[in-house]
């Protein structure tokens, strides 16, 4: 049924004189929602994507691309702005004009959250209506993004039914919005994929995999038709629930409108000899692209020049092949895959965390007044740590930490003279925490820390008296705030509470406290 | 149950020597560098062309001066050998090190222990400790017995007592060595600083007899005492002041039983050439057994 739609709209695309057209698009991600929300993993690296293939193949020229990642809602306004005034001038020269704009990040209660700033959906959808481009299209990935087609009727049907279209003698104009999810419904992220369900699918429908036709063109409703049959059947199965895409449909004219085109780029071909769900892997090991393949129809995925890895389920084991793409079509057939235990499978591990370096300094503090008598005296630390996000689950995170330190200070035992020390401490542990979010850049974070420490001290001035040292581990409770000042950079200030049993002058129960401010990058 | 495998999984990794407790008890033991005789050098480069001769009776002190040093120093490196290393066993108020091998003796063991008493502010007021030695597969004998009171050994009060005769069953004397005890008493904690040998027991450290006490001030003055009974009934006490570059004055007062005694004086200067003699029996060399025997001039004695 779909396949026959396609069809018939290419048909239709076809009869039509070839005009020039030039084509606009805004692209947003925004991971940051305000407060009350959690940061979304791949919104900005959706847009990304999205931006990518509309460039290399939606005829999307670069300069007529807006990206905007960790922008607010008047930047977006304002490059939505922006695009007026060239949409205009190439009307005037008589060129089909088409607007696209993709949101991806966080939305709620009909508007769409940038940060801390809000735009009602109500808005953007009168702005689009109102675009002075013949077509145009909102591609909306967030929850509840079916909001935004509400007001005018919402279908959550796999196909556009657009008989009317086909009846009409004239180009297509209009507009159509896409959501990725129904009014009450969440978008969901996947780990594996290292994206939205959504967009992963319908980035994979726009690189060919949703060119049911095999004309070498993905048309709007391909892509859709794509992206709710792969959204809906890979999140049945979820905690969350089956997610469902919708779309509003307002499109006067005839035909469909071409989103990519697959024809002259460098393409892997998947032959019709085969079937299976094929994972296409960037050199990162992370899915740019899937294809659901029945036996009996090829599949062209277009994809920028570079090495892919393509991996098949097959069973109990993986089909996995190395490809390069370049100008001329390569084939990827299951003969030229490699079999291979799941074991191996190249996305092991690559999906999931967000790791990041911290540089802190700060100091320790020991309660105890006799053991800060020489034994351990307040100390300056400074440190280097590693920490890994949203890979544990639950909201966990991980690190392990390194820090030196050390110090002179001046051992006191009664009747003796002074004793001057010198001493040098290294410790390292490995945390658990759990992050709460007070704001869009403010950050608390509490767990617990397991760490050893390695002390020694030296007696300068008394060369009989020998070096001594004292090992041991000490768990804790550690709390921090972080503010994040860049995109990639964070301030943060650290205090930890640990226990140390002492038992070289008798088993004391010690406690001691860590402080520390420093600065963590996010890679 | 959990509870307690996590306690005892940190207790057994919590190791190491950093203690305070063990600098105090090392603390109270003196090291030999504090017991040792300060004679100036002067004594061992008098010059042979020295007008009256040269000082030999200081030249002598010195001599036995260092070979003291040398017996204190055989024994008390054993306390070195403890401060290398951490105790083997520590309580609130004693500590053990050894027993282990005792580099200077091939075979033998080396065992340290100090017990301190403490007053009601928890200050330490007494230690005392003993050095044993074991020869292969024997029992430890202590050779080295001490107290001291105070809290830091370079500046308290103290008693050792070197048993040589037992270092001599033991086979790890030297051959200068006394063969009986040897009380050191000494008081580090004012100036002068003094400490007091008592070798009265019989020969040792090539003196037939010997009772010897020292003050050594900081800034290097000092003066020693002693007494040596000779083989004849007499016994002749000695009275050495120096200064400290090396003059100094000597007293001599011989005793030959009750009815005999005689007293002489010397002086000499920083190369240890006598500058003045005033020995009525002329027991001194440069005196040729004339008596009684006056020279030099008694104006060029040090003024101590």
């Amino acid at each position: 049924m779909k396949t026959g739609f396609a069809l018939c709209v290419a048909a239709m695309m076809a009869a039509f004189p070839a005009l020039a057209e030039r084509r606009f698009a805004l692209i947003v991600g925004d991971a940051k929602g305000g407060v009350g929300t959690r940061p979304l993993r791949y919104a900005e690296r959706d847009a990304r994507r999205i931006h990518s293939i509309l460039v290399r193949l939606g005829g999307v020229r670069p300069e007529d691309a807006r990206l905007l990642t960790g922008a607010s809602a008047d930047e977006v306004l304002a490059a939505l702005a922006s695009l007026k005034a060239p949409i205009a001038a190439a009307k005037a020269n008589g060129e089909e004009t088409v607007l696209i704009v993709y949101y991806s990040g966080h939305a709620k209660d009909g508007e769409l959250r940038l940060g801390d700033t809000l735009l009602p959906m109500t808005e953007l959808r009168d702005l689009l209506k109102d675009a002075p481009a013949d077509v145009r299209i909102g591609l909306i990935d967030s929850c509840q993004s079916g909001a935004i087609v509400r007001a005018k009727g919402v279908r959550t049907a796999p196909a556009f039914d657009v008989q009317k279209a086909q009846a009409a003698a004239t180009r297509p104009r209009g507009l159509v919005l896409i959501a990725s999810s129904s009014a009450d419904e969440e978008s969901q992220e996947s780990d594996e994929l290292s994206a939205s369900f959504f967009t992963h699918y319908l980035a994979s429908g726009l690189l060919g995999d949703a060119d049911a036709s095999g004309d070498g063109k993905v048309t709007l409703a391909e892509a859709y038709a794509y992206a709710y049959a792969r959204t809906v059947g890979e999140t049945a199965e979820t905690r969350a629930g089956a997610q469902h895409p919708v779309y509003l449909y307002d499109l006067g004219g005839a035909g469909d409108v071409v989103l990519t085109d697959l024809s002259p780029r460098g393409v892997l071909l998947f032959p019709a000899s085969d079937e299976g769900v094929y994972v296409v892997l960037d050199n990162s090991r992370r899915a740019v692209a899937e294809v659901a393949k029945a036996r009996g129809g090829s599949r062209r995925i277009a994809l920028a020049r570079g090495d892919y890895t393509v991996k098949k389920r097959d069973g109990d084991g993986l089909l996995i092949g190395s490809f390069t793409v370049d100008e001329q079509p390569v084939e990827v057939a299951d003969n030229r895959l490699v079999r291979r235990p799941l074991s191996d499978d190249p996305q092991k591990g690559v999906t999931g965390p967000r790791y990041s370096l911290r540089l802190s300094g700060g100091g320790q503090f020991f309660f105890d007044s006799a053991a800060r008598n020489g034994l351990f005296p307040p100390a300056a630390l400074a440190g280097l740590e590693t920490a890994a996000r949203d890979d544990l689950g639950h909201s966990l995170a991980w690190g392990l930490d390194l820090s030196l330190g050390g110090g002179s200070a001046t051992l006191r035992l009664p009747g003796v003279a002074p004793i001057d020390e010198r001493f040098f401490e290294v410790s390292g542990g490995a945390s658990l925490w759990r992050d709460f979010d007070l704001t869009d850049t403010f950050t608390a974070s509490v767990g617990a820390r397991v760490a050893f420490i390695y002390l020694a001290r030296s007696f300068p001035d008394r060369s009989e008296l020998q070096n001594q040292n004292f090992f041991t581990f000490t768990p804790g409770l550690q709390a921090m705030l972080s503010w994040q000042f860049s995109n990639r950079f964070s301030a943060l200030v650290r205090g930890r509470l640990n226990y140390l049993f002492y038992n070289v002058d008798g088993a004391q129960n010690l406690g001691y406290a860590e402080f520390a401010a420093g600065v963590e990058y996010a890679f | 149950m959990r509870s307690s495998a996590l306690f005892l999984f940190v207790a057994l990794c919590a190791c190491g020597n950093l203690s305070n407790e063990d600098v105090a008890f090392l603390e109270a033991i003196p090291q030999k560098e504090a017991l040792q005789v300060q004679v100036p050098n002067s004594a061992l480069t008098a010059q042979p062309s020295c007008a009256l001769g040269p000082a030999a009776f200081f030249q002598s002190a010195k001599q036995t001066g260092d070979d003291i040093n040398q017996g204190v120093s055989g024994l008390l490196e054993l306390v070195d050998t403890i401060r290398a290393q951490p105790p083997t066993a520590r309580d609130t108020d004693s500590r053990t090190w050894g027993p282990f091998p005792d580099q200077s003796h091939p075979g033998f063991q080396t065992q340290v222990q100090m017990v301190r008493q403490v007053d009601a502010t928890g200050t330490p007021w007494r230690w005392d400790y003993s050095i044993s030695e074991a020869p292969p597969g024997g029992a430890f004998l202590a050779v080295v017995e001490g107290t001291f009171f105070g809290a830091q050994a370079k500046s308290g009060t103290g008693r050792i007592t070197l048993h040589f005769e037992r270092s001599v069953q033991l086979g790890i004397a030297k051959a200068t060595d006394p063969k009986f005890p040897m009380r050191i008493f000494y008081d580090l904690g004012d100036d002068p600083r003094t400490i007091s040998l008592d070798l009265t027991e019989g020969e040792g450290f090539g003196v037939p007899s010997f009772d010897y006490s020292y003050e050594g001030f900081l800034d290097g003055h000092g003066q020693f005492a002693f007494a040596v009974a000779g083989g004849n009934g007499c016994t002749t006490e000695v009275t050495t002041q120096f200064t400290a570059a090396g003059a100094g004055k000597d007293s001599f007062h011989v005793r030959c039983g009750p009815f005999v005694s005689a007293e002489a004086h010397q002086c000499w200067d920083a190369n240890a050439c006598l500058s003045f003699i005033d020995d009525p029996l002329a027991a001194t060399a440069a005196c040729n057994g004339v008596k009684p025997c006056l020279l030099g001039n008694a104006a060029s004695c040090p003024g101590l």
